[in-house]
């Protein structure tokens, strides 16, 4: 009984979007990927500008 | 105006190549973390997979904000104290590649945060700063970039450097200062780091590997903006 009146307390005082749960954790795989292709994306196209700038100014 | 003459010599063009053996030992070692970060590490109870971006996200963010903008700020002050050339050119090569690490943090940040927080974008100090932060670094580049005369340039943007790095202690005290929804210190802190000692692990690897990737970037543009000051001379000669 005292359980049942303290658990949605608990609940309202975490301001974590999830816990722990029995089932295993989140499916978030979508969004890890979305970080790492962010990411490795970002440095390629930082080393393709790199690339044509250093081309142009070898040009002249 | 002292000048780096023995870097720049009309006629005589500094050798750049884009990827060196640096940059290519770098992006080996970035990938190599990757691959360990996405495969060989434990995934989090209660956030899943997505709190791997933690590897990405905290190594860019040091590097980008810290370092970079560590060296923007003392290159800066040199400048406007020694008038050497090579330290304007130094604070322009910090403040870009500092620009694209912010760049990975502020985007890759809302990603995690919609799976931790339930939402892409919180108006909480530490963001909100951090955005600041970038938005001032891409004006010093724009600045950098809308001044014809060189020393002008140097000498302006040198000042708007400095003043931009200030806002660096304030984004780290923001978790100590304000309520947010960023975590205090999770490694760097007088008990032990509450991370398992796997992610421990590959969070030092990710740090380095981010940290060797930030001077090899570096390295190669500061090397562009000689050349390019270089051909500038030549074509004024």
């Amino acid at each position: 009984m005292s359980t049942g009146l303290f658990t949605p307390r608990v609940a309202v005082q975490d301001t974590v979007a999830y816990v722990a749960k029995r089932e295993g954790p989140p499916a978030t795989e979508a969004y890890m990927w979305a970080g790492y292709v962010i990411t490795v994306g970002t440095l390629l196209a930082y080393l393709v500008l790199m690339a044509r700038r250093i081309a142009k100014s070898k040009q002249g | 105006m002292a000048t780096s003459a023995a870097t720049i010599t009309p006629g005589k063009m500094p050798e750049v190549k884009p990827v060196d053996g640096f940059l290519a030992l770098a992006l080996v070692a970035v990938l190599a973390v990757c691959v360990r970060a996405i495969w060989f590490t434990p995934v989090d109870a209660m956030l899943g997979a997505a709190q791997k971006i933690f590897y990405v996200h905290v190594p860019t963010a040091i590097m980008g904000l810290y370092v970079a903008c560590g060296l923007l700020a003392v290159s800066s002050i040199g400048y406007l104290w020694i008038k050497d050339e090579r330290l304007d050119r130094l604070a322009e090569a910090s403040a870009e590649v500092g620009l694209l690490f912010m760049g990975i943090v502020l985007a890759t940040g809302p990603v995690w945060a919609r799976t931790s927080w339930g939402t892409w974008w919180v108006w909480e100090a530490r963001i909100t700063s951090t955005l600041f932060l970038w938005l001032l670094v891409l004006g010093y580049l724009v600045l950098r970039g809308a001044v014809e005369s060189p020393e002008n340039r140097a000498r302006l943007s040198a000042v708007m450097g400095s003043l931009a790095a200030l806002l660096v202690p304030f984004i780290h005290l923001t978790v100590k200062l304000f309520r947010g929804m960023h975590p205090g210190p999770v490694v760097l802190k007088p008990e032990k780091p509450s991370l398992p000692p796997e992610m421990l692990a590959t969070f030092l690897m990710a740090l380095a590997a981010f940290a060797l990737l930030f001077f090899a970037l570096l390295r190669v543009r500061f090397r562009w903006a000689t050349l390019r000051d270089a051909r500038a001379a030549l074509e004024a000669a």
